[in-house]
């Protein structure tokens, strides 16, 4: 029969050589085929396999199993990892106070860490989320201006996108995308007036997650996709697929119907999409040849985008065929990753290189919260490693290496350090990001599971605190002779050297935080009550609707009773700004040049100075006239006796009046140059009212339904307080003042759990010490000054030395913040360092009090 | 000789004896195969490798690696010598049992028990 073929069971033969030990492994597989094919003669095949497999399983017996060397240090590393394992996690659990100490440190830096982190990386790494965010491309131009500069812009031509398909190999996948304006309506509710037309292909190039329907949602020109915050504002709770909108397309109204919904846009990208419908409803009016979109496409991974300058030369040349008169000079390709980036260089493109100052405040502070939590760590760790000597000596007269000691001090620490990264995540997650997202009206969240850069800061973050709080104290204890230990003498000078000398730093960083915080509410709370320069109050602003006059609605609104003047300007002084290139002679400065009529500067209550406000009577001198403050003077050395002459955009204005400084932009900023100048009424765009004393309210009520009235076509009519126009600016900074204040108590009580640490350590590995002595007759004030002792020159060295550093960090920091702000005087450094006194000097209280507590029997009679 | 290595067990013994039979021919399959045939006694290749081992650790075989054969897919077969520990070995126990043999025989009016 087929004799040749058979041979012994495949998988058991297998097993077999696999277990084998190299050395017996052909003797013994031999002895086995021999065998196998003697039964194969004998008994036949299936009583020779069952034998076989018997014989395998007999042969599976530890002197013939394969031991190597390697395998050999392998299981016995297993073990030792499990033996440092198992005695981090008991030393953790005996030692509850250092260990919850570190714990809560660190997991509030890393807190504050993730939220820097988060905020940081979603301004710097953009768009990076779309699946194919690496192959797509924005299409930019670069055209001559006006100068003869040449300059790339962020949209092309709608006729371009056709070019690039039919010439540009490698494309998978194009879409245009740009705004639409009409009004929304939905039920006969009217919602704002913004929508973007964009191609079909926007969800193969974009990877917007679409919660309800599906990548052909955009196919009909009919349907239209909301994201999730639009689809809430439409229709609430309902389900939002197949009802319908109303929106305005080149002034005609149309209907669509919501095909599907996606999600909110994530803070990191640099495109909005809210509501989207199909581009060929623009493409049925505008003109291919000057009609611009923003352009995107993905390209095949193999095609390099520096190949194509030949096939985008000829879509150039093509495009400029068509259009004579508005030549391109260049076709180029942005990657989308670097498009937000490099926002500046590209016009009327996408974000702007984002910017510096909160990068470097928040990096500083999730920076100093690591560190303080980590010299925590470093003490706390060095100073119970005195605790552990015996462990230390006898595993090293047992022969451990120095090399093992110190992987099972970081072993330790990494226990600890991962405990307090999930407990970081928690925090962050729960408390910081919320919180943090109040302040600045952002949308971060920790999502852990879907983004790798967070994932790699862990990691990285992991190390750090591993490494830098963990080597130290391994590095340290891991050199102790086993002699010196058990002889009973250890060398102690250097390590109090350190402690000390990091809790100083420690408390620096403390001291410099709260005189920052205090700086920063006081800033805020003199800014709030600063003399703005004119009066705020009793003063309503509205926006003149359009097909309204100034000259009408006035006389509608003066038929109010409580209105008491009325003046009008375009745009309102606080918000508008227009700076001018303004001349005389040699000199030249810029300064923010407001438009208004004549009565609107004595409406405000500006303060006159010298020279008059404009005359009521002389409308054609107005128009030659203008109204300065001080700080324009001074910038061009003018006196009002000389009837100074300027000249803006060539024509000449004489100086009629100075005014003295008022606050027309944030507090930002110091106050620049500024000046008043009349135009025709019809150019007015904005009014003014003083309202009797008392009753803003009502008036404002009043004006709105007014302007209802007069024109009803439109949603809202709003009035609005001018007092209320920093009002933005006041809860921006209110927010910055809290971060600072919420640094300063969380570098606080980090520097005040380091100093409790060290204190309860110090005592407790004195407590024989302080038993004789209360023994003896010391009274609590004489022990407890002893303890004081050693903490009293660190922190009034902190003081000294974090005051001195404060004055200097916290003015440039207020620089950067605030136009306007007072020196870092000698009360806020003062209630810092009582701040910092008061808490180091409960912390050494609670401590103290064990010592008082303690019975000397107790203590001494142990041993 | 009075140390542990003299005392043998009794597979032992006729492991010793076969590999002695055999001569140059005697490894794994091949003892297991002679005691099947001689005294039809059914052994398993592992319980002889490891009776073999045992008794080369005490310095009574020695081995060597033999020859290939086809049916065992060309591996070699570790052969096995008797030493003259060996053979001194089982002189002694042959003198042992045979002296206490004569003395059994010698006995003249032993009733053997059912």
């Amino acid at each position: 029969m087929n004799n040749e073929v058979i041979r012994p069971p495949k998988w058991p033969d297998r097993f077999l050589s696999w277990y084998c030990n190299d050395r017996v492994r052909e003797q013994v597989q031999g002895d086995a085929h021999e065998l196998f094919y003697w039964r194969l003669e004998d008994k036949g095949v299936s009583r020779a396999r069952w034998a076989f497999m018997w014989d395998v399983v007999r042969l599976f017996k530890w002197s013939n199993i394969k031991r190597t060397n390697r395998q050999k240090q392998q299981l016995n590393n297993i073990a030792m990892f499990k033996n440092y394992f198992k005695i981090g996690l008991r030393n953790l659990w005996k030692q509850k106070m250092p260990s919850t100490i570190n714990i809560i440190g660190l997991s509030l830096a890393v807190g504050c860490c993730l939220v820097s982190f988060k905020w940081i990386e979603s301004n710097l790494v953009k768009d990076q989320f779309h699946e194919r965010a690496e192959d797509t491309y924005l299409i930019t131009p670069t055209r001559k201006t006006e100068d003869g500069d040449k300059l790339r812009f962020a949209r092309v031509t709608l006729s371009v996108a056709d070019m690039v398909e039919q010439e540009v190999p490698g494309i998978e996948a194009m879409t245009r995308y740009t705004g639409g304006y009409g009004q929304i309506k939905v039920d006969g509710t009217k919602f704002g007036n913004n929508y973007i037309h964009t191609d079909p292909g926007f969800f193969d190039v974009f990877s917007f997650k679409i919660i309800h329907g599906d990548k052909t949602a955009l196919d009909d020109p009919r349907s239209v996709v909301l994201n999730e915050a639009n689809a809430t504002a439409f229709f609430g709770d309902e389900f939002p697929i197949g009802k319908q909108i109303s929106m305005e397309v080149n002034g005609e109204e149309k209907f669509f119907e919501v095909s599907a919904v996606i999600e909110n846009t994530p803070d990191n990208s640099s495109i909005y999409p809210g509501i989207l419908v199909n581009f060929s409803l623009l493409e049925a009016y505008a003109n291919p040849l000057t009609r611009t979109a923003f352009t995107f496409m993905v390209l095949n991974e193999s095609i390099d985008p520096a190949s194509l300058s030949t096939s985008l030369n000829q879509v150039m040349d093509k495009k400029n065929a068509l259009t004579p008169k508005s030549l391109y000079e260049a076709i180029s390709l942005e990657p989308l990753v670097t498009m937000s980036k490099n926002g500046d260089e590209i016009a009327n493109g996408f974000g702007g290189r984002p910017p510096l100052a909160p990068f470097i405040l928040l990096s500083c502070i999730g920076g100093f919260m690591l560190l303080l939590a980590t010299f925590n760590y470093v003490n706390i760790a060095t100073v119970m490693a005195m605790k552990r000597v015996k462990e230390i000596g006898v595993r090293k007269v047992i022969g451990g290496r120095r090399q093992q000691l110190i992987v099972q001090f970081l072993m330790e620490n990494l226990i600890l350090c991962t405990l307090a990264l999930i407990v970081g995540c928690l925090l962050a997650s729960a408390f910081f990001i919320p919180w943090f997202n109040g302040i600045t009206g952002g949308g971060l969240s920790l999502d852990l599971l879907n983004h790798k850069n967070l994932w790699w800061f862990l990691l990285i973050l992991l190390s750090f605190i591993t490494l830098v709080s963990g080597a130290y104290p391994a590095f340290y204890i891991s050199s102790f002779k086993p002699v010196a230990i058990f002889r009973g003498n250890s060398q102690k000078g250097s390590k109090r050297r350190l402690t000390g000398g990091l809790l100083t730093f420690q408390m620096i960083l403390a001291v410099i935080t709260i005189v920052a915080g205090i700086m920063f509410v006081r800033t805020n709370s003199v800014n709030e009550s600063r003399d703005w320069g004119y009066d705020q109050h009793d003063k309503l602003t509205l926006n003149i609707p359009s097909g309204q006059s100034y000259a009408t609605l006035m006389g509608e609104i003066s038929k109010n009773p409580n209105v008491e003047a009325i003046a009008a300007s375009r745009g309102i002084l606080g918000r508008v700004s227009h700076f001018k290139r303004v001349e005389i002679g040699e000199k030249r400065i810029d300064a923010n040049i407001f438009r208004t009529n004549n009565s609107y500067p004595e409406l405000l209550q500006l303060k006159l100075k010298e020279g008059r406000f404009f005359n009521e009577q002389a409308r054609s001198q107005n128009k030659q006239s203008l109204l300065v403050n001080q700080t324009f003077m001074d910038r061009l050395q003018l006196d009002m006796a000389d009837n100074p002459v300027v000249v803006i955009d060539s024509i000449n204005y004489s100086i009629i009046g100075v005014l003295e400084d008022f606050h027309y932009a944030s507090f930002s900023d110091i106050i620049r140059p500024a000046g008043f100048r009349v135009i025709e009424d019809s150019l007015l765009t904005d009014m003014t009212l003083q309202v009797r004393q008392g009753t803003a309210l009502k008036a404002k009520t009043e004006i709105e339904s007014l302007l209802t009235e007069l024109d009803p076509e439109h949603a809202r009519h709003y009035a609005g307080f001018q007092e209320e126009i920093f009002d933005n600016h006041f809860r921006e900074m209110k927010g910055i003042s809290n971060v600072m204040l919420f640094t300063a108590s969380l570098a606080m009580l980090l520097s005040a759990m380091g100093l409790f640490g060290l204190v309860s350590l110090s005592i407790s590995s004195r407590q024989k010490d302080f038993s004789i002595k209360k023994v003896l007759g010391a009274t609590l004030g004489q022990l407890s000054g002893d303890i004081y002792k050693r903490f009293i020159v660190i922190l009034g060295l902190a003081i000294v030395v974090g005051g001195t550093i404060s004055v200097f960090l916290i003015g440039v920091l207020l620089d950067a913040v605030y136009g306007y702000h007072e020196k870092v005087g000698a009360l806020p450094l003062t209630l810092a360092g009582i701040i910092l006194l008061s808490v180091a000097a409960l912390t050494i209280n609670s401590q103290v009090r064990t010592v008082k507590h303690m019975n000397p029997a107790e203590t001494l009679r142990a041993e | 000789m009075g140390t542990k290595g003299t005392y043998i067990g009794e597979l032992e013994e006729l492991v010793l004896l076969v590999v002695g039979l055999l001569y140059e021919g005697a490894y794994g399959v091949s003892v297991l195969k002679e005691i099947k045939e001689q005294t039809g006694r059914e052994v398993n290749i592992s319980g002889i490798h490891s009776v073999m081992n045992r008794l080369e650790d005490k310095g009574l075989l020695r081995s060597e690696m033999g020859g290939a054969s086809n049916t065992r897919g060309g591996r070699r077969k570790r052969i096995y010598f008797l030493t003259a520990a060996g053979k001194a070995t089982l002189d002694q126990v042959r003198s042992v049992r045979e002296k206490l043999y004569s003395q059994l025989s010698s006995l003249p009016n032993y009733q053997f028990s059912a």
